[in-house]
């Protein structure tokens, strides 16, 4: 990938905002969190191991440990905020996961395998929510066998990109326009069903 | 801390390889903190994330009663298709499991009205099985009538004859088909589309259904021909009703 070699400078603007954040500023604090909070989710649910509701936990964990150290010592290099929050984010998810292993050694395993966790649903504990039911609407809305194909394979199989363009004769511009074409439905409606962007992946857990 | 940040937006052969976590670490990184400076980008991400998620579900609840998605393996190319193949798991219950459930539904309105064959009506030593076939003749009129199904687990298999094929037989495999099942309720219930069908060498479209997912509804099922035939009559439409069989005594 592309990379920028880092240098942000004197006066950039993550420098200006952790600035206003130490100097007491509410409304930089609510621009901060507005900002990270979607990186977090997405670096969270991966490290989370795919618990939706873990990573959202996690994520407003983070927020808070970043506010605190911003509002108290700053940061050594300001430039490099959204480095400081990926890694803490990181540090946290591992942190969880440490004593939630010491704790599962002091009790009963099987006992806790019988029980059903009450407030945490396990992905594979979910039959068909509401996102399975939107991707059924795209996947019946779709023109073709082959691009509901072409989905499967990409999305759900992780296939390569090129690998499936031979295999069903695609070129690389029919490929993405079937991409394009089925997030777009996807998009449209998750607005139509009032999933708002920054609850797509909580939205499992709405009645 | 020694990630770089990027130069410009990742592409989506680069989301999708971080979602997939084909990208090494420190690109993993990298994309982390692209996605943490460009919030708009990270709910892009989110929201393929979220498709993803939508499609594993689908995929490990099998929820559409129209053959589901198909494994890979069983599309092939286009322009080689000579008709949907069979999705891998009706072959592996057709192989194991023998049992013909024929019923006759509705003829047409000139013809007696068959009554539909139900669970019960089966032989004891059908009841057992967990696959049935159900082979849907001709529904013409009044289409509406119920298929009895078992209250276990089963495929349908689900033959249906277009109508116009009837008055044209001597190709009748020239055309595709697409058929629609939609519930026929207020209830907010997805409907399904099925294209790309050819009629196999006896004329009959071919459907696979599970069972629980068509059970206790009314489905609208409507057969479109594409292109149409000049003069044909269609769309062919009927009504179906899945029921639950009384669970079987003894």
């Amino acid at each position: 990938m592309d990379r920028l070699d880092r240098h942000t400078g004197e006066g950039s603007p993550d420098e200006a905002l952790c600035e206003r954040i130490r100097a007491g500023d509410s409304a930089a604090e609510a621009s901060l969190m507005e900002r990270l909070q979607p990186g977090l989710r997405l670096i969270l649910y991966r490290v989370s191991g795919g618990d939706r509701e873990l990573a959202a936990e996690l994520s407003q964990e983070t927020l808070l440990i970043i506010l605190r150290r911003l509002r108290s010592t700053g940061l050594n290099d300001p430039a490099g905020l959204a480095a400081f929050a990926a890694q803490t984010a990181r540090n946290l998810a591992i942190a969880i996961r440490r004593k939630d292993s010491r704790r599962r050694t002091d009790i009963d395993l099987e006992a806790l395998d019988a029980t059903p966790a009450p407030g945490r649903s396990h992905p594979e504990q979910i039959a068909v929510g509401r996102l399975g039911a939107i991707v059924a609407r795209v996947l019946d809305q779709l023109p073709t066998q082959r691009d509901r194909v072409v989905l499967q394979r990409f999305y759900l199989h992780e296939e390569d990109k090129a690998q499936i363009c031979r295999d069903l004769q695609l070129s690389d511009l029919a490929f993405n326009q079937v991409l394009f074409r089925a997030r777009n439905r996807f998009r449209s409606l998750l607005t139509e069903a009032g999933l708002n962007k920054d609850d797509l992946l909580d939205s499992e857990h709405a009645p | 801390m020694s990630t770089n940040p990027l130069l410009i937006p990742p592409s989506p052969d680069a989301i999708a390889a971080y979602l997939a976590h084909r990208l090494n670490e420190a690109d993993t990184h990298a994309f982390e903190i692209y996605c943490l400076e460009h919030p708009e980008f990270a709910r892009e991400v989110e929201c393929d994330l979220a498709l993803k998620i939508g499609l594993r579900q689908l995929a490990t609840a099998g929820d559409s009663p129209i053959n589901p998605l198909p494994h890979p393996e069983t599309v092939p190319a286009p322009g080689l298709i000579a008709r949907r193949r069979r999705p891998h798991w009706s072959l592996a219950a057709a192989a194991s499991i023998a049992i013909l459930l024929t019923g006759v539904l509705l003829v047409s309105r000139l013809s007696p009205r068959v009554p539909p064959i139900g669970f019960a009506e089966l032989p004891a030593a059908l009841r057992q099985a967990s696959l049935a076939h159900a082979t849907l003749i001709r529904t013409r009129g009044e289409s509406l009538d119920t298929i009895a199904l078992a209250a276990a687990d089963q495929m349908l298999e689900l033959r249906i004859l277009p109508d116009d094929l009837v008055a044209d037989s001597a190709a009748p495999t020239a055309h595709d088909y697409s058929v629609r099942m939609a519930p026929d309720t207020t209830r907010a219930t997805n409907s399904f589309l099925i294209d790309g069908l050819k009629p196999s060498a006896d004329g009959y479209l071919h459907l696979y259904l599970k069972a629980d997912a068509v059970r206790g509804r009314t489905w609208l099922i409507t057969v479109t021909c594409s292109p149409p035939r000049p003069g044909a009559p269609l769309p062919q439409q009927f009504h179906i009703a899945f029921a639950t069989a009384p669970a079987p005594s003894g």
